[in-house]
Order: structure tokens, then C-alpha cells, then sequence
């Protein structure tokens, strides 16, 4: 015979109480509930006689000593949680030192750059001069005569190595243009190459302009365009790279007529 | 069912007071072993001098009235007897003669009228055709009077899966009734 419905979790509860559900007899669950109930009688088994005398004896001693290892085992706690309190410190103690450390080497690398001849900064020179340290390589900035000195000296340098430079830049002109003469020209070229080279202040390289008289002037390199990011695109325009060149035989005026240019 | 008198009685039993002992194994060790007969654990005698040699050693750290107390003395009677059963299979299976006959403690009388009109054979018999999760669910939610989310705990499933074990396990019951009707 087929069983009408399966059994839904509100019948299910019903049976385990031993009550049968609404409707038991169209379910065929009276049985059931019949069953449920005699599983209470019959499951059940008496120990055996002897088991508990012995056993109570050994049940009573185990509780016993379990609550007294319990009754110790708050102390042991509480001292392994002070432990691991004092180990949790150090980890802190280890970066506060770690950051002393830090602060009384930051005077020591000061001194070292500034030995180095490092100018350090107006901050870092004040903090010093307020912990009473001097420090060697430093300009002075305790009154403006002293600044005047110091930028008065620094144009002085300036305009003696303008002049060094330009010296330079003269004397090696000079060679190249003598390799440039013709051997027609090359005696009267070579002449005033010679001059040229023997007064460096003179001025005759073809394309230059004179550098005023003595005056130092610093030569700016031309700004440099990346490629692709302006300029005249090759094919419209300027100046080919061949005709950029300067023409060994017919470009400028001969080392000759320079001065007269001037 | 000791209600009130519990906390005091629990009281005696942490402290080592026999009768507290004694009153306790009385009152739960039929049930216990008769959840761990009926579930063909091994050795259920001794399974059960283990169960509540494990419920003195965890006493002090239980807290509940008696009801948990009961759910909690079931849950440890489920592993010692999955454990009996993994220490069984690993070791040579003996012969055993026939357990002795106890007399089964006092039911009530509509238990008795039942179990009369059934007869204990044919509930063991029954009981056998389940399976061994639906006869689990069905012993502790009728022998242990645990709720379902007690025996979920006990068995370490969810609720939900205890709930269709028992659906099923009352099921097969019906089932196997018709059959040997």
C-alpha cells in the first residue's frame, strides 16, 4: 500500500513527543507514534549491578581533583599572562631605543657633511648653533658686511673664470683656424693666428661677435629639442644637415676679415 | 528529573560527594546505555564507565542547568562510542557471549502499554533497519530528550540536516511497521 504523504517537520515533532499528528490514521502514523513511545520503554537498560559501586568511588575522586587542578590553574594563568605582558614590552622598548639612537646620530651626519664641506641648510644650521655645536665649511651669515664680503668674493671668482674660460675658448680657436687656411692665405692667416694667439683678448673667429672688452660672458648652450617634440620637420624647411655644416673652403669670411666685420 | 535540587547536586558532585555521584549515574546511566546498546557500540558497559569518567574529569568546566547537563553527558556518550567503534575496528574482533539481561529501569505506563502491544523485539528490529545517522538522531531526540539544535551539536551537523534525518529515520519507521504488519 502506498503511503499517502511524507512525513513534514511539525508531524515529525509530534511523533518524537510520542503524540500522533492531526490526520494520523489517513497517514498511517499511529503505528509510529506507537513505536515512538515503546523506543522510551524499551532502550533504556539497567547497568550492570556491580559497575557502580566501583565506579561512583573512582567518578567522586576524579571530580575532586579536577576541580582543585582548576582552582590552580587561575594563578598559573595570571602569571603566564604577567609573562607575556613583559614580553609584549621589549618589542616596545627595542624602537624607542632604536629611535634614540637615530636622534643622537642625526648631529654626527651633520658634522660629517658639513666636515665634508657640505653647506647644510639654514634649519639644520640653526638647530645646530642652539644645540652649541659649530659646525666647519659653513659660510657666515651673522652680519650682512660678512654677506657682502662673501658675494663680492664669489663675483670676483665668477669674473676671473669668465676671463680663464674665455682665454680658453680664444686659444683653441686659434688653432683650429689655422688648420682651416688655405695655402694661399695661409701666411697672412697664419700670422694673425699667431697674433691671435699671442693676444688672447683679440677676437677674429668668423661668426662670432665680439665679447665687449673683458667683460666675461657665459656662452648658453642652444636648448636642446627632443625628437619629435618640435622643431621643423625634416623636409620643410631649415637647414640640412649638410649645409649646416660649416663650409671648409668658401663658408664665412676668411680669418682674415673678421676684424673688419668687427 | 531533579529541577531545582540540580545546582546544589552539582555542587556535591564537583566537590566529590558520592551520593551526588550516585544520584547522578542513576538517573542518566539507563539512557545512556541504552543509547549506546541500541546503537550497537562496542563494549557499551565500558563505553559507559568511560562516559562519566570524562563528565568528573569535565566538570568544573560545565555550566548549565539540567537540561544542558543531560544534552552534554549524551553528546560525550556519542564520541566515547564512535571512538569505541574506531578501537574495535583496529583490533581483532572477538567472540563475545550474549549480554547479560538487566532488568530495564521503570518506564511509565503508556511507554509500558506500548512497548507491550509492539514487543521489544520487533522495536529492535525496526530500529536495526534504520540508518545509522537516522538511528542516532532518532535515540537522542527520544532517549536523550535533546532538541534538534542539541543533537546537531552532539552529531556535528546542522539543524537542518537533523531535522531531514529525523523526517526520514520516522519515515523508514512507518516503512518498516506496514511491512510486518
Amino acid at each position: 500500500m502506498a503511503l499517502p504523504h511524507r512525513i513534514g517537520d511539525e508531524s515529525a515533532e509530534r511523533l518524537l513527543d510520542g503524540r500522533a499528528p492531526a490526520g494520523a490514521d489517513a497517514l498511517g502514523l499511529e503505528p509510529t507514534a506507537l513505536f515512538v513511545t515503546a523506543l522510551r520503554a524499551a532502550v533504556p537498560a539497567a547497568p550492570p549491578p556491580g559497575a557502580e559501586a566501583t565506579l561512583i568511588g573512582r567518578l567522586s575522586d576524579t571530580a575532586l581533583e579536577s576541580e582543585q587542578r582548576m582552582a590552580v590553574a587561575p594563578t598559573q594563568a595570571l602569571a603566564i599572562e604577567s609573562a607575556s605582558r613583559g614580553r609584549g614590552w621589549r618589542p616596545r622598548l627595542a624602537v624607542v631605543a632604536k629611535v634614540a639612537v637615530g636622534v643622537a646620530l642625526l648631529p654626527a651626519a651633520m658634522a660629517g657633511l658639513a666636515f665634508a664641506g657640505v653647506t647644510l641648510p639654514e634649519p639644520a644650521r640653526e638647530a645646530m648653533d642652539r644645540l652649541g655645536l659649530d659646525l666647519p665649511n659653513q659660510s657666515v651669515v651673522d652680519d650682512e658686511g660678512a654677506v657682502g664680503i662673501d658675494e663680492a668674493d664669489k663675483a670676483d671668482r665668477a669674473d676671473k673664470g669668465g676671463k680663464a674660460i674665455q682665454r680658453r675658448e680664444t686659444a683653441s680657436r686659434a688653432r683650429r683656424g689655422e688648420r682651416r687656411a688655405d695655402p694661399d692665405s695661409r701666411a697672412s692667416g697664419g700670422r694673425e693666428a699667431r697674433e691671435r694667439g699671442a693676444n688672447p683678448s683679440a677676437d677674429g673667429e668668423p661668426g662670432h661677435q665680439s665679447r665687449g672688452q673683458g667683460t666675461p660672458q657665459v656662452v648658453q648652450p642652444a636648448p636642446i629639442t627632443p625628437p619629435g617634440q618640435g622643431g621643423t620637420p625634416p623636409g620643410q624647411g631649415g637647414t640640412s644637415p649638410s649645409q649646416a655644416k660649416p663650409q671648409p673652403q668658401s663658408g664665412g669670411p676668411p680669418p682674415g676679415q673678421a676684424k673688419q666685420a668687427d | 528529573m531533579l529541577d531545582e535540587r540540580f545546582p546544589a547536586l552539582l555542587t556535591l558532585a564537583r566537590d566529590g560527594d558520592e551520593a551526588a555521584w550516585a544520584r547522578i549515574y542513576r538517573d542518566l546511566a539507563p539512557a545512556v546505555l541504552g543509547y549506546l546498546r541500541a546503537n550497537n557500540a562496542p563494549d557499551p558497559e565500558d563505553v559507559l564507565g568511560e562516559v562519566f569518567l570524562q563528565v568528573a574529569r569535565d566538570l568544573p568546566g560545565f555550566e548549565g542547568d539540567e537540561r544542558r547537563f543531560r544534552a552534554w553527558v549524551f553528546t560525550i556518550a556519542h564520541h566515547r562510542m564512535i571512538d569505541a567503534r574506531r578501537r574495535s575496528s583496529r583490533r581483532p574482533v572477538e567472540p563475545m557471549a550474549d549480554p547479560p539481561e538487566h532488568e530495564a529501569p521503570p518506564a511509565d505506563d503508556a511507554a509500558d502499554q506500548a512497548l507491550a502491544r509492539i514487543g521489544a523485539d520487533r522495536v529492535a528490529t525496526v530500529l536495526g533497519a534504520l540508518s545509522p545517522d537516522q538511528r542516532a538522531v532518532l535515540l537522542l531526540r527520544v532517549i536523550g530528550d535533546l532538541t534538534v539544535a542539541e543533537v546537531a551539536r552532539a552529531l556535528g551537523k546542522r539543524p537542518g540536516a537533523v531535522k531531514a534525518l529525523q523526517r526520514r529515520g520516522l519515515a523508514a519507521v512507518r516503512r518498516e511497521l506496514q511491512r510486518r504488519a
